[in-house]
């Protein structure tokens, strides 16, 4: 009976019928899932209480250390962070992150629907910091070296008490020991720039000046007395070619290649603004004239002719700084503070800027006065390839210092750590709201303080020892990555 | 219809059109992978959901394949114990057959039951077209076997298959056609084989195809086409109707299973219109398949699933590899095309236009098993691989033939035209694109992402999908492992539980083969054919291991 059933439906049953009834149900079945799935990818939902479809969006929080536990408003997570909190409507919530011994971290943040809200650098730090000593001997200041992973450290008022850190260990013979002769000079002054891992040295030895080039990478320093043949104003870098000094003395730009021992003298003449990068030439005339032109001077390119536009950007005095950051953006640095760039407002700072960093991950500049830290933020926001048209967004993260005279890029460029007077703080740069500012340490009055980005270590004097201490701040692995989204549905009582 | 199956000699109009269709595949191709580089860049939001959408309809369309694998391949397993004489036997007298008691009243199983169902359907239909039934002693085998530069150790097996094989030998005849540019050693051995088998067979033929016959290239059908015309002069000289002819066209290392020519002569004979019909096993790589690397494998295998699914379709199907057809047809056609590649699909298109769209290819429950390309080393066998896999790429010069064909044929019905054509574009832009897509263009959308698209649901939610995609896929990917492994032959050095798990393991450089070995000589062929960069027929490297090497 049930063979003959077996027949029956066989004898029905033909392989281009199976074959054509299964193209329509996986056809019908693909019309069906396809938009499901895209509604869901898109972060739509249905609300079982209304029946109706909204579009949700999400957090994404990765912390360091991670483990952390996670509560959004009044719930709490199972899942601990990193954690990707899918299916939220849109709205204000207040999430808070606790980790035991650590500092609790919470932010407030508004969810749009189909967007995703990323908290993925919070760094927690522990309630009760612990800096360890790393040197005990006395050191009157540390002097960072920009573009390396070394700072310099001053024991005392001649070159013989200079020691070269690179982060790992402190050299055990003074910088002095390379060129014994000058052991008994002054450091005057030291010029660095970022990503270019040299340093030129100033030193004053019995009233003669001397110039030192060092390269901490290779642990080599060498004396191009020589052939700075004119006390120059100030050196320029260029940070990728290691090969090449630029002096300037009286509006000219002298041409150093320390390695070969050639000296171009004159090599520009009757600038206002000097920078280099990639071998690239920027020089701003006297007429208010920037140009580009290769190293050696070819393939000259006219970035700004304008001259009305030239003179409400450059004051009529002074020299600048010119610093590519990348392709069609520039800033300038005058000698009285003075920070410009080529995208609007073109004046950032019109006087009293002490520093800038720039973060080549983000795409952002950090620069500070004494009162103040900002950022800046290069729109591309101009159709027309004129480099002076696109926009800028200027946000001020600090504004009550007393005396900031260090900032830094921390941890991917996801915190600042900035010293203020003698204070040291770290300042988290949220999505939404002002920065979460958290103080560190008291370091010596009137010190440096040097972080290595590699280690996660910051290094400062003890206000009270003097000696070299370390405070870790993002040290050990990088936090684990993201794991799967996780929806809302996924969560405890509170 | 009468139409040239060439590109060559052409009207300005036909030239133009024949240009176009050769550009269209690799533009589209690469208009395919290129825009969806680009789109990822510029709207990478866009571009996401575009490959969930595909990814989508591409675990689909693999679960949609693994049941028709699956079916296939039980369908063969089902037919391997099928008496063929015994069924031919049936076809003498139709109506008793019907008539007599179905298998389900003597006991048997459900696959048997299946197997008879099948066979009194096709007698049914056999019977309700009212066409007479040649008797299986009238029905003799033609098998051409070209040689350009295989040895006595590749071609012999073969032709020791046909000896001893069921079907009577002495009315099959064989003709070994060698190219005239063959090496003297290759001449002279097809000359001793011949000398050596011919008391087994209706004939032993060896031809020597010249070299540069006007209008042909240096293609296997120009040689197959050669020795056809030479088994016309043998047939009408013995006074043997073409009709009852089948001629097979064998690649040298094809070795016959036992059953093939009698599977084969049931399905003529109980093929209704069986002159306009090809004849397609399934092909199967045993031959020296525990000597080949893990990839090629591999490939291999795949090509006998993709084989096995299409022989499930049976109203698309198109000829491939080693295959029959009616000698009638094969002389009604003119031939295989002289100045073509891909002869195996071509005279099927050829057959089909000619016929007005009424030829179709009867899928046959049995194997033909073939050599897997193989050099002395294994860079040298990846290379070989790359180029034999070209090749069959190559095939798609047989659209912008058919397309213009297509185009000037008021009698083929328009939704068969729409079909075909659309089967053979999807296929091979399929065969391009797809692996490209799946391993690499798919991701790019996350990996380009800028601080617009990192903020949004879709950045988070695309890889989590894509991902879950991919594992449901491991499902059809164990199924293809289960079914390899029923599908090999006996490793005969050793079959340890440990070697079975190394021969699943092997699937897992399905990755690799997908981009290296499928998807981009695919693309290389489209581009070649879209640059107007000819292919030149390359004759794929066999190696086997003599017995005493063994």
């Amino acid at each position: 009976m049930q063979k003959n059933l077996l027949e029956k439906i066989a004898g029905k049953l033909t392989l281009p019928g199976i074959r054509r009834a299964s193209f329509y149900f996986f056809l019908i079945l693909y019309f069906i899932l396809c938009p499901l799935v895209l509604f869901y990818a898109f972060g739509f939902i249905i609300r079982p209480h209304e029946q109706k479809l909204v579009q949700t969006g999400l957090v994404s929080i990765n912390t360091y250390p991670s483990g952390a536990s996670i509560y959004l408003g009044p719930s709490r997570y199972i899942q601990r962070s990193p954690a990707i909190l899918s299916e939220l409507l849109p709205g204000r919530y207040n999430l808070r992150v606790f980790l035991n011994r650590y500092r609790p971290w919470s932010q407030s943040f508004y969810v749009s629907a189909g967007k995703a809200v990323l908290f993925d650098k919070v760094l927690l730090l522990p309630k009760i910091l612990m800096p360890r000593t790393a040197s005990t001997q006395a050191f009157v200041n540390i002097i960072p070296l920009e573009g390396t992973p070394s700072c310099i450290l001053v024991k005392g008022h001649t070159f013989k008490d200079d020691y070269l850190f690179d982060g790992s260990e402190i050299n055990t013979e003074p910088l002095a020991s390379k060129i014994f002769l000058y052991a008994d000079a002054r450091l005057q002054d030291l010029m660095t720039i970022q990503d270019n891992p040299q340093a030129v040295l100033t030193l004053i030895l019995q009233k003669e000046i001397k110039y030192l080039l060092l390269l901490p990478a290779k642990d080599s320093l060498a004396d191009i007395s020589a052939i700075v043949i004119r006390p120059p104003e100030r050196f320029f870098l260029d940070p990728n070619d290691t090969s090449t000094i630029y002096s300037l003395h009286k509006g000219q730009i002298d041409m150093i290649k320390p390695q070969t021992g050639a000296i171009y003298p004159e090599y520009v003449e009757n600038i206002r603004g000097f920078g280099a990068k990639d071998r690239k030439l920027y020089i701003l005339s006297q007429e208010g004239v920037l140009l580009r032109m290769n190293q050696d001077k070819t393939a000259t390119e006219i970035i700004l002719s304008d001259a009305p536009l030239s003179a409400s950007i450059f004051d009529p005095k002074g020299i600048y700084e010119i610093r590519p950051l990348m392709p069609g953006t520039f800033v300038f640095l005058g000698n009285e503070g003075q920070l410009m760039t080529n995208h609007l407002p073109h004046r950032i700072c019109d006087r009293g800027c002490r520093g800038i960093s720039f973060d080549d991950q983000r795409d952002r500049l950090l620069f500070w006065t004494k009162n103040k830290i900002g950022t800046v933020e290069f729109l591309n926001d101009n159709p027309d390839n004129d480099p002076f048209s696109n926009g800028s967004v200027v946000q001020y993260i600090f504004e009550a210092g007393r005396d900031i005279k260090q900032c830094l890029w921390v941890y991917e460029g996801s915190h600042i750590l900035f010293r203020d007077a003698d204070k040291i703080f770290l300042a988290e740069l949220v999505p939404q709201g002002p920065p979460h500012i958290e103080f560190l340490v008291q370091v010596k009055n009137n010190t440096n303080i040097f972080y290595s980005e590699e280690t996660g270590t910051l290094y400062y004097l003890d206000a009270k020892k003097e000696g070299l201490e370390a405070l870790d701040i993002v040290s050990g692995n990088a936090p684990a990555a993201l794991p799967q989204a996780e929806s809302t549905e996924n969560q405890e009582g509170t | 219809m009468i139409f040239t199956y060439s590109r060559c000699n052409l009207d300005r109009r036909q030239r133009t059109l024949q240009r176009f269709f050769e550009i269209l595949p690799g533009a589209t191709s690469w208009g395919i992978l290129l825009g969806f580089i680009l789109l990822s860049l510029w709207e990478p939001l866009v571009a996401a959901a575009l490959i969930i959408a595909f990814d989508l309809y591409w675990i689909l369309r693999l679960f949609y394949m693994n049941i028709f694998l699956a079916l296939s391949y039980a369908r063969l397993s089902w037919e391997r114990k099928t008496d063929w004489l015994k069924r031919i036997d049936d076809t003498r007298d139709i109506d008793r057959s019907l008539r007599r008691p179905q298998a389900a009243s003597s006991g048997n199983k459900l696959p048997e039951i299946i197997s008879e169902v099948i066979n009194r359907r096709e007698l049914a239909e056999l019977k309700n077209s009212g066409q007479t039934v040649p008797s299986y002693d009238d029905i003799y085998q033609l098998v051409i076997m070209p040689v350009v530069r295989e040895s006595r150790d590749i071609v012999e097996p073969g032709i020791k298959s046909l000896s001893e094989g069921a079907f009577p030998s002495r009315r099959i005849l064989v003709v070994l056609a060698v190219e005239e540019r063959s090496s003297p050693e290759i001449r002279d051995a097809a000359q001793r084989l011949a000398a050596e088998y011919r008391g087994r067979f209706l004939e032993f033929l060896v031809t020597l195809h010249p070299d540069g016959i006007a209008g042909e290239a240096r293609v296997k059908g120009a040689n197959a086409t050669f020795a056809a015309k030479v088994a016309v002069g043998f047939f009408t000289e013995k006074n043997i109707p073409f009709e009852n002819v089948i001629v097979s066209c064998f690649d040298a290392d094809t070795i016959v299973n036992p059953d093939y020519f009698n599977c084969l002569t049931y399905s003529y004979i109980v093929t209704p219109n069986r002159t306009q019909a090809s004849y397609q096993p399934i092909p199967v790589y045993h031959n020296n398949i525990w000597e080949a690397p893990a990839f090629a494998r591999v490939l291999d295998i795949g090509s006998s699933f993709f084989q096995l699914i299409e022989a499930t379709n049976p109203e698309q199907l198109v000829t491939f590899s080693s295959h029959s057809m009616s000698f009638q047809a094969l002389v009604d056609v003119g031939y295989w095309p002289v100045d073509m590649i891909s002869d195996d699909s071509a005279i099927f298109w050829k057959s089909y236009i000619h016929y007005d769209g009424r030829y179709r290819v009867i899928p046959l429950a049995t194997t033909l098993s073939m050599d897997i390309t193989q050099a002395k080393t294994w860079r040298k066998t990846l290379v070989n691989v790359y180029k034999q896999k070209r090749r069959w790429a190559w095939g798609v010069e047989n659209f912008p033939i058919l397309m213009r064909a297509f185009l000037g044929s008021p009698t083929i019905p328009l939704r068969q035209k729409l079909r075909h054509s659309f089967k053979l574009f999807e296929g091979h832009i399929s065969w391009a694109t797809w692996p490209f897509l799946l391993t690499f263009i798919g991701w790019l959308p996350t990996l380009f992402a800028g601080r617009e698209f990192s903020h949004t649901v879709l950045y988070y939610t695309g890889p989590r999908i894509t991902t879950t995609i991919f594992s449901l896929a491991s499902i059809g990917l164990l199924n293809c492992i289960i079914l390899s492994l029923l599908l090999l032959p006996k490793n005969p050095a050793k079959n340890t539980f440990w070697t079975k798990m190394g021969q699943a393991l092997e699937w897992l450089s399905v990755p690799f083969i997908m981009i290296f070995l499928s998807g981009m000589p695919a693309l290389d062929a489209q581009t070649r054919l879209a640059l107007a960069k000819r292919l030149e027929f390359w004759v794929t490297e066999k190696e086997r291991k003599k017995a005493a090497d063994k």
